[in-house]
């Protein structure tokens, strides 16, 4: 499904991801974890083709970024750390342009994103402008957006900040109905226990680099914590670099 | 918006619209009045100066060469892209070239119309101070036009990822054609100039789709250029009213501190020590005031006639004033300042206070120049005497008067 290749990277000159390399198979949930600036966006950036690696690749379904662009794009669906949206789009205009973007069968699509829509209690709210809504309201529009299409990769940039309990129980239902349909999913957040419940694997960044990989009991093992107490890692991490 | 194609029409429609929304006020304003004044002076002595002109002058070839090459600098292309197409449109990269060439296209049209607003007004000099023919000039026209249209086709490119190096390139390769072009065609071979710009048009038109099929679009920085062109545009129009989003900068000024203190002044009092140091540090006031100094000090150099001059030292001490009233009300919105124990009309006072010493600072500045330009007669005398006159009621009995309409207005 997804590779990541030897990946060396970052902005223009600032060099943050160093020699990284992953995979994300069909019908995996995969947590990309780490502290405040290990790299965990800048590794989304660079497979949605928004950076340009240095050195390295990003293969997708066999499949190289530049050989099909647009093919490349249509795969991924993607919601951001912070919802980013238009000011003068009301929330059904998002996902109709969704729709264009993807080139979705708008029957088909519709009815995806009238039970997402309800889900997450947005269905009297699709000629607001969501640039009005709250956070967490915000953030239900982008996984909307991204879980009515097609894609067989999804990338979910801190799911579960500013959702309430409710909506976090019902993205993690949501992620586990892609992942028995086989799609693949790479989410970075640093609530682990959350997490947890979804994830088979998680890859752990620090500085760029990756630290570990593989299940909780693997990871546990690891760093010799107990399972049930996974944020220990962190610590555990931080004491390694020498902050605490 | 059904189709995807309607993405441009419809982004270019309301950008249009915003743009009429702030072309209002900015047409609207004082400043503009001022801007006139100028405009006019500028004329005059234009054409006083083109009377002057008998026979050819060797530097004016150079001359035009430069002005034509830095109006080549102006406009720039306009995408309109918005920070959210880099989550909702990047699966769409592909249809975007073809929004991404509309764009350029419509970003075409301001700059051609500035180009031959440009020429025209070079055109009077051009053919009385060279050589050059008719038909040599209208060629230079036609060449610089399509020099503009070669630019824009680069500066699309450049929105891909090309190396910095190809980049760097393609721009060197444009000004060197700019420079070559525009020499050549001032010293009358126009006609090599348009060959030299079409060939490399055309060129660039049949390569573009495969260019830039090539290549992917570099959404962050194309994004991140646009933001700040708009911003660019969006600082002006808040120089005549609130732009939401655009927070006017404050700057520190440490250096302006003992200026800041003159202001002041030495009592204790609040709102003398908030509004002095607004004004000195947030460059929606400060400037108000520079810019009508440094207009003001332009034109009385200029405008050698006493009269007007009177009536621009009149006009622009009272517009500074008039436009500096906003900072009364600045703090109208700070629930702390609205619990100060303090009286309304301690914070008239005090703004008062202020902007008798900075309407104060403009009028020496405006007199002196008055006196350097004009010498001392008559007429300067009474230029300072009748603004000094002003000045007095503008503080004393119209600021009054206005601070008071302004209280009631809010209850």
């Amino acid at each position: 499904m997804l590779k990541v290749e030897n990946l060396t990277g970052g902005y223009q000159h600032l060099k943050i991801l160093q020699d990284v390399s992953f995979e994300v198979h069909d019908g995996e949930v995969v947590g990309l974890i780490g502290l405040n600036g290990a790299g965990k966006s800048t590794t989304i950036k660079h497979i949605l083709g928004l950076l340009q690696p240095m050195s390295g690749e990003i293969i997708l379904n066999d499949q190289k970024m530049l050989t099909d662009l647009a093919h490349y794009r249509q795969q991924i669906a993607f919601v951001p750390e912070t919802p980013i949206l238009y000011p003068e789009l009301t929330l059904k205009e998002h996902l109709e342009l969704t729709m264009m973007a993807y080139q979705l069968d708008s029957q088909v699509a519709w009815e995806k994103a009238n039970r997402l829509l309800k889900i997450f209690r947005l269905e009297q709210m699709l000629d607001w402008f969501p640039i009005h809504f709250s956070k967490g309201m915000q953030q239900k529009v982008m996984i909307v957006n991204a879980f009515m299409t097609e894609a067989d990769l999804l990338i979910i940039d801190e799911p579960f900040t500013g959702l309430d309990p409710l909506a976090v129980h019902n993205l993690l239902d949501l992620i586990a109905e892609k992942k028995a349909a086989g799609k693949a999913v790479l989410m970075t957040t640093h609530v682990l226990a959350t997490a947890q419940v979804q994830a088979d694997r998680f890859i752990l960044l620090n500085h760029g680099q990756v630290r570990a990989q593989g299940t909780v009991a693997e990871l546990a093992q690891q760093f010799g914590v107990a399972e049930q107490n996974l944020d220990q890692i962190y610590l555990q991490m931080a004491k390694e670099n020498g902050d605490a | 918006m059904r189709k995807f194609d309607d993405l441009w029409h419809t982004r270019q429609r309301l950008h249009l619209l915003e743009q009429s929304k702030y072309l209002r006020y900015v047409f609207n304003d004082h400043l503009m009045i001022a801007v006139i004044f100028l405009f006019g002076a500028l004329a005059y002595w234009y054409s006083q100066q083109l009377r002057l002109i008998t026979q050819p002058l060797w530097w004016a070839q150079l001359l035009v060469a430069a002005v034509l090459l830095i109006s080549l600098t102006l406009g720039h292309l306009a995408t309109l892209l918005r920070p959210a197409d880099q989550i909702f449109l990047l699966p769409a990269e592909k249809e975007m070239q073809r929004y991404l060439v509309r764009a350029r296209r419509y970003s075409l049209l301001l700059p051609l119309f500035v180009l031959i607003a440009v020429v025209g007004v070079l055109t009077p000099f051009a053919l009385r101070a060279t050589r050059l023919t008719g038909i040599n000039w209208g060629l230079t026209l036609v060449g610089l036009l399509i020099l503009k249209d070669i630019q824009l086709w680069l500066q699309l490119l450049q929105l891909f990822d090309f190396s910095g190096r190809q980049k760097q390139q393609l721009v060197a390769l444009f000004w060197g054609i700019a420079v070559v072009g525009l020499l050549l065609s001032v010293y009358g071979y126009a006609w090599l100039l348009v060959l030299l710009a079409l060939g490399l048009d055309i060129l660039l038109m049949a390569q573009a789709k495969k260019l830039l099929s090539a290549q992917r679009l570099v959404w962050r920085a194309a994004i991140a250029k646009e933001n700040r062109r708009q911003e660019v545009i969006n600082r002006f129009y808040n120089l005549f009213v609130d732009v939401p989003g655009i927070s006017s900068s404050v700057h520190r000024r440490k250096w302006l501190d003992p200026v800041t203190k003159l202001l002041a002044g030495r009592q204790n009092n609040a709102f003398r020590f908030l509004f002095s140091r607004t004004f000195m540090r947030r460059s929606e006031y400060s400037n108000i005031w520079l810019r009508f100094c440094i207009v003001g000090l332009v034109l009385i150099f200029a405008v050698k006639q006493p009269l007007v001059l009177l009536i621009i030292v009149l006009l622009f001490l009272f517009l500074t004033g008039y436009q500096l009233l906003p900072l009364y009300r600045h703090f109208d919105h700070n629930a702390l300042i609205a619990i100060f124990p303090t009286t309304t009309a301690t914070k008239q006072a005090a703004f008062i206070q202020v902007m008798t010493r900075v309407l104060a600072v403009e009028w020496v500045i405006d007199n002196v120049a008055v006196l350097i330009s004009l010498g001392v007669n008559l007429w300067s005398v009474a230029i300072v005497l009748v603004s000094l006159a002003l000045l007095v009621l503008l503080l004393r009995l119209y600021l009054p008067l206005r601070l008071k309409q302004r209280q009631k207005g809010i209850k």
